[in-house]
């Protein structure tokens, strides 16, 4: 919780950090920058503050002009948004990940002082993504041209969860089945990427294995390659190949790795996320997994409630990470 | 975080809305921090002072403060404001602006808050000791007591310091903590060691590594130019400590063999420089950023004693503190001269784009805070050469 209150309505979406002095009109509630919109009694959902901590004050006077948010979502808190819910009384979440899940015209409800926010209408879809690595390179798979998604797109080893599966369990199967590889543990794993398509939220494991052998390829594929991952094009590829396969890797630290990848920064999660890798209904029967009420929540988000009725998605506040807040956006305060 | 059984009462409102709200905020802010604990300060420095850049949103929420019966428990300074509290007309300042800029500062001052109006309230008005806990905005002034008083502050908001100085506490995070102020890389400076060199050496820091804790090799600065390179850093980076080797208390403390050197030389100063300088005719030349000292006021003085300004088409701030206004009257005679010898603001929270597009300033601060703030197009220079242009 970053500012204390619960509160339900509909989302509006700013992608990029987000400055309130110049961004959003203190009056009238106006957002000025990208697709626009209005503030007014929504739930402002934006990834994080920048900018002058004069923004603070621009949303005390929405709440004096009775136009401010109903609440704030964001990833990472900072100071100037945080210092204007607190002081404007707007209940605030951040640790949530990634607010690109969000679409505008959500029905949400933000409980801050439970650290939760509940999406009305969608559902979780649970799926892995593995990285196979030979000698410093990572294996991409192509997807035929008549694929639902992406068609014609390179991409991981990726398949759907099958009920009773655990996420490593499905990983070694897919990669069994599209491959021929038989790989044991990951080597390394990422917390869960989320992308939103619809009402699905996809949740995708990235796992990483080292192996020896090429792939023998089944019907899902018609072609592999063996790709630098720094050198990986991203309009090739599904999103996030590159920026997920580096990651990993530099979790590994291996010490044969080509220089270019070492010196990619660790985080890049800059890249616009789109729908993954929906399996084909050819592959992978049953419900898809939905984590059950009362089960022990993973990173960040737990279905809530059985399909086949309305969904209903919690996303849950992680313990705040001690982020490396960049001060200079927040202190442009008047020469301050 | 762990608080105090007194804090929680705060926190539960038992000791009134105000103070209930100041702990909502400071904590808040611990926590995005991860603040295990509040520790106690011994002063705070205020910024959030100017109309231009609180805007009348600013001003509701002083009115709110005040009236929800807010007063500081820990001596606080107050930052410059949008004018010369007296000479407000000479600045071409409106009058609706001139009464809610008024307004802005009575409210500071109903809370306690001493209304110096400057940036540079560790000449006088507010000096920490080495080792004192404080709660400080104004990015300049910040820096400058942490690095070279060794006291120890975050770079605070305004509302937060605001919401620190009421409460007489803090979030225990960061530049509180022995760890975090650790030099994170050396810096290996060589400059001719003027005080213009010290704007640029600050913004070639501030755009070589951005934020950290910088470790000076080769320089030795005194009060003037610690500020100087102070408010350099904070601008065109966010650094908000510093240490600088033989110089200041902490820099003994630490053993920095296995650091990241960095040389910082006439290219980067060189560098430094272009990026500060947009323009070559300029119609006004802004000095004091952060606020000139007396010394800076027998020196410049000094400089102009005898000199006549033939340029009537470029206008002059000198921009201090009423206090060193006051006190170097001579000087002051000699300046006027030449231009406006204005007190309690400057020319980044003075709302210049009414008048002015083009600004020279030997302050890189300034350098970096008029495009955004002021829009202006700038011109950065050491001080003599600024003089001469007009003679």
């Amino acid at each position: 919780m970053i500012s204390p209150g619960k509160a339900r309505g509909e989302v509006v979406t700013v992608p990029e950090p987000l400055s309130f002095l110049g961004g959003v009109n203190g009056s009238t509630g106006e957002i000025c920058v990208g697709k626009g919109g209005n503030v007014a009694g929504k739930i402002l959902v934006f990834p994080k503050g920048k900018g002058s901590t004069v923004g603070s004050f621009v949303m005390y006077d929405l709440m004096v002009h009775g136009k401010q948010p109903a609440a704030v979502i964001n990833e990472a808190a900072e100071t100037i948004v945080a210092t204007g819910a607190v002081i404007s009384s707007i209940p605030m979440v951040d640790q949530i990940p990634q607010t690109d899940i969000f679409r505008d015209g959500d029905i949400v409800t933000v409980d801050a002082d439970a650290g939760t926010v509940d999406i009305e209408g969608i559902r979780v879809r649970e799926v892995v993504s593995s990285a196979l690595i030979r000698d410093g390179r990572v294996l991409l798979l192509h997807r035929p041209d008549h694929c639902h998604s992406y068609p014609g797109k390179w991409s991981l080893v990726a398949g759907k969860i099958e009920d009773g599966e655990t996420e490593e369990q499905a990983a070694a199967r897919e990669v069994l089945e599209e491959t021929g590889i038989k790989v044991g543990a990951p080597e390394a794993r990422l917390a869960p990427v989320y992308d939103r398509e619809g009402s699905t939220l996809w949740k995708v494991h990235p796992m990483l294995y080292r192996v020896d052998s090429d792939p023998v390829l089944n019907p899902e594929n018609d072609s592999f390659r063996w790709a630098v991952p720094s050198e990986i094009a991203d309009a090739e590829c599904v999103p996030r190949t590159r920026d997920v396969t580096v990651r990993m890797m530099q979790k590994l630290r291996l010490p044969e790795l080509p220089q270019s990848v070492q010196e990619l920064p660790a985080e890049g999660l800059g890249i616009p996320v789109g729908p993954p890798f929906p399996p084909s209904p050819a592959f992978g029967h049953g419900p898809e997994r939905v984590v059950r009420v009362g089960e022990e929540p993973e990173l960040g988000v737990q279905a809530v409630g059985v399909p086949p009725e309305v969904y209903l998605v919690r996303l849950i506040g992680l313990e705040p990470v001690l982020q490396a807040v960049e001060q200079r956006e927040i202190a442009v305060q008047e020469g301050g | 975080m762990d608080l105090t059984r007194e804090e929680e009462a705060i926190l539960n409102g038992e000791k009134g809305e105000g103070p209930r709200k100041a702990m909502e905020l400071v904590t808040a802010l611990g926590k995005i921090y991860g603040a295990e604990n509040l520790i106690d300060i011994t002063s705070a420095h205020l910024s959030g002072a100017s109309y231009k850049t609180i805007g009348d949103g600013g001003l509701k929420y002083l009115e709110d403060m005040v009236a929800g019966g807010a007063r500081v428990s820990v001596p606080s300074t107050l930052n410059p404001v949008g004018m010369d509290r007296t000479r407000w007309k000479e600045m071409h300042i409106t009058e609706q602006f001139a009464e809610k800029q008024l307004r802005i500062i009575e409210l500071y001052g109903s809370m306690g808050i001493k209304t110096t109006c400057s940036c540079t309230p560790y000449t006088g008005a507010n000096v920490p000791k080495l080792g004192d806990h404080v709660a400080w905005a104004e990015s300049s002034a910040l820096s400058f007591v942490n690095s070279f008083i060794g006291a120890r502050t975050n770079r605070e908001g305004g509302p937060g310091a605001l919401a620190a100085a009421i409460l007489g506490k803090t979030a225990n995070y960061g530049l509180h903590l022995d760890e975090k102020r650790r030099p994170t890389v050396v810096i290996d400076a060589e400059t001719d060691g003027s005080l213009f060199s010290y704007s640029l050496l600050g913004q070639a820091v501030g755009m070589a590594i951005g934020s950290g804790v910088p470790y000076f090799t080769g320089i030795r600065p005194g009060v003037e130019e610690a500020k100087t390179l102070s408010a350099a850093m904070a601008a065109s980076g966010s650094v908000a400590l510093y240490h600088v080797e033989g110089v200041t208390p902490e820099a003994g403390k630490f053993d920095v063999s296995e650091l990241e050197r960095i040389h910082i030389g006439k290219k980067e100063l060189d560098e430094a420089y272009a990026k500060l300088n947009t323009v070559e005719d300029v119609q006004l030349i802004a000095l004091g950023c952060p606020h000139l000292t007396e010394k800076e006021m027998h020196q410049i003085a000094a400089f102009l004693k005898g000199k006549k300004k033939v340029r009537d088409d470029i206008e002059i701030w000198f921009c201090t503190s009423a206090a060193v206004r006051e006190k170097c009257a001579e000087d002051v005679k000699v300046m006027e001269q030449f231009g406006l010898v204005l007190a309690d603001t400057c020319m980044v929270v003075a709302p210049i784009e009414g008048t002015f597009q083009r600004t020279a300033t030997n302050s890189a601060k300034a350098g970096n805070y008029l495009p955004t703030l002021c829009s202006q197009k700038v011109m950065c220079r050491d001080l003599a050469a600024l003089l001469e242009v007009v003679m």
